[in-house]
């Protein structure tokens, strides 16, 4: 067996070579830490809620809305972007430009604290079951819904109507033999849209005045503190987007290819 | 030079264990990082014996972990659903078997999945669903279902066939046909002619137009044929309304 010849070191040199050792092994460590580190999280790129095409741009995120029955509904500050048929619906804050939740529920409306949904046969506030089926729904507080249900259950028809949480009484708000296609409240005004049955006209109902509406209202939302109608993709506007700003009774057309719900 | 000899110095180790481990390290450390002939003749000497005990303790690792795993793992697959998922894609549907919760009956009563009132069911879309009319510009006169968690644990037919089996809600005569839009559709009426039950979107029908049939047999496994935009089922029912049948709202009709 051969000799091995060890390093000609004194006490002293490998004294220092174990701290020259230890250095080595000191940096490599944090190397080794600052490589592997994870890299902060980006900023957001995109500020913006928007939809073209039927992509919908929530900040940095996409979803295609093009598939019934996937639909985009707005509380400000919360935008919910509905996807039922995968069972994903995801609620974002607008103010702070978060996805605050993902959930299961088919979501009729969210106001931060309270949820509507359909469940079954019925529609819920949190766990409150309201007894009837809403195909439309707004959280005006933590004590009254508004409920878009069918005049008749067997015929399209709708009427709103006004439910008291805690006592289930239900009154009705307005009726009509149209059907009513958007729901919201901004400003203290409340605002429908609405497609008549018989000539698929469509017109607004702010508060009790009857409003002549050019396109199909999907969605009745807030921005920037003043009301906004989307128009999206319909057999009734040969699919096409587009979206308007209601100021003083007068619908007023906004350009551009995008329908922007958020800047 | 100092030198030292092969084996160690066993009273260094003896009096000073801790400071030899060290030691060697250090000189090992050193000698990759300063590279002398020494470290080279080291990694020369063991390569042999080290490779041989290293492959010889793989090759009883792998023979090990093969052995073990057949004894334990057997009886576990043969538990479990994974061996029932893979067989049952070569399955005859054909075999599935009835639902003979659901009666015999003229009228529906039951959810299309079967299971107690709306327990195995998630509505994806609504009967006359205002979206659905403002988007396509006619209306959805039925409802599109999708089965709950609840389904795919406690279905019975599920867990023994792993497809998600639709069954008739009454019982009548079929008529099995593909629609417009290329959907597998199966609409079965009753024998009063009173009441018509349809399913659009199998992504196989399990009857043929002209049988006779009872309610809670298996007549289709969901899926996404036709105007569809995922796996789901799209439920009709349809009462006589003088000479023509009318839709009505399906969740009407589960108990």
């Amino acid at each position: 067996m051969a000799d091995i010849e060890l390093n000609p070191f004194n006490l002293k040199e490998r004294k220092l070579l174990q701290i020259g050792v230890i250095l080595i092994l000191a940096l490599f460590l944090v190397a080794f830490f600052l490589l592997t580190k994870k890299t902060p999280e980006t900023k957001q790129k995109n500020n913006t809620v928007y939809l073209e095409n039927s992509t919908l741009q929530v900040f940095d995120d996409t979803y295609l809305l093009s598939q019934y029955p996937d639909k985009v509904l707005m509380h400000y500050p919360y935008l919910l972007v509905l996807k039922p048929s995968e069972q994903k619906n995801y609620i974002y804050n607008l103010q702070t430009k978060t996805k605050d939740k993902t959930t299961k529920d088919t979501l009729l409306d969210y106001d931060g604290k309270n949820t509507l949904y359909n469940q079954g046969k019925t529609s819920f506030i949190n766990s409150t079951n309201l007894g009837m089926l809403c195909d439309l729904g707004f959280i005006k507080s933590a004590n009254e819904v508004l409920c878009v249900t069918k005049v008749d259950p067997n015929f399209s028809e709708n009427k709103l109507i006004s439910i008291d949480v805690s006592t289930k009484k239900q009154k009705e708000v307005y009726s009509s033999k149209n059907l009513i296609t958007a729901i919201s409240i901004i400003n203290n005004m409340t605002y429908l849209g609405v497609n008549d049955s018989y000539t698929h006209k469509n017109y607004l109902m702010v508060d009790k005045n009857q409003v002549e509406f050019p396109d199909v209202a999907n969605l009745i939302y807030e921005m920037d503190s003043k009301p906004f109608v989307a128009s999206l993709k319909s057999a009734f506007n040969n699919n096409t987007e587009s979206y308007y700003l209601i100021e003083d009774g007068i619908v007023v057309k906004q350009e551009g290819g995008k329908t922007v719900f958020f800047k | 030079m100092k030198a030292a000899t092969i084996p160690l110095n066993i009273k260094r180790i003896k009096d000073d264990p801790l400071g030899f481990i060290t030691d060697k390290i250090i000189a090992l450390v050193v000698n990759l990082l300063i590279p002398i002939p020494l470290a080279g003749e080291i990694v020369t000497y063991l390569k042999r014996p080290i490779m041989g005990i290293l492959v010889s303790l793989l090759i009883f690792a792998l023979f090990m972990i093969t052995v073990v795993g057949t004894i334990f793992m057997s009886p576990l697959l043969l538990g479990s659903s994974v061996l029932n998922s893979i067989t049952s894609a070569f399955q005859n549907p054909s075999n599935i078997a009835m639902d003979t919760s659901f009666g015999d009956t003229a009228v529906p009563k039951k959810s299309p999945f079967g299971g107690s009132g709306m327990s195995y069911l998630t509505v994806t879309a609504y009967f006359l669903d205002p979206a659905y009319y403002l988007q396509f510009g006619r209306n959805h006169i039925g409802v599109d279902m999708v089965p709950t968690q609840e389904y795919y644990k406690n279905s019975q037919t599920y867990l023994d066939n792993h497809r998600v089996v639709v069954f008739s809600t009454i019982s009548g005569s079929v008529n099995q046909y593909v629609d417009q839009y290329g959907g597998e559709t199966v609409e079965i009426t009753n024998g009063d002619n009173t009441f018509k039950v349809l399913y659009v979107h199998f992504s196989a029908t399990l009857v043929n137009s002209g049988d006779s049939i009872k309610s809670g047999t298996p007549v289709g496994i969901m899926g996404d044929t036709g105007f569809s935009t995922g796996d789901h089922v799209h439920y009709e029912v349809k009462i006589k309304d003088g000479s023509s049948w009318r839709a009505v709202n399906p969740l009407n009709y589960i108990q």
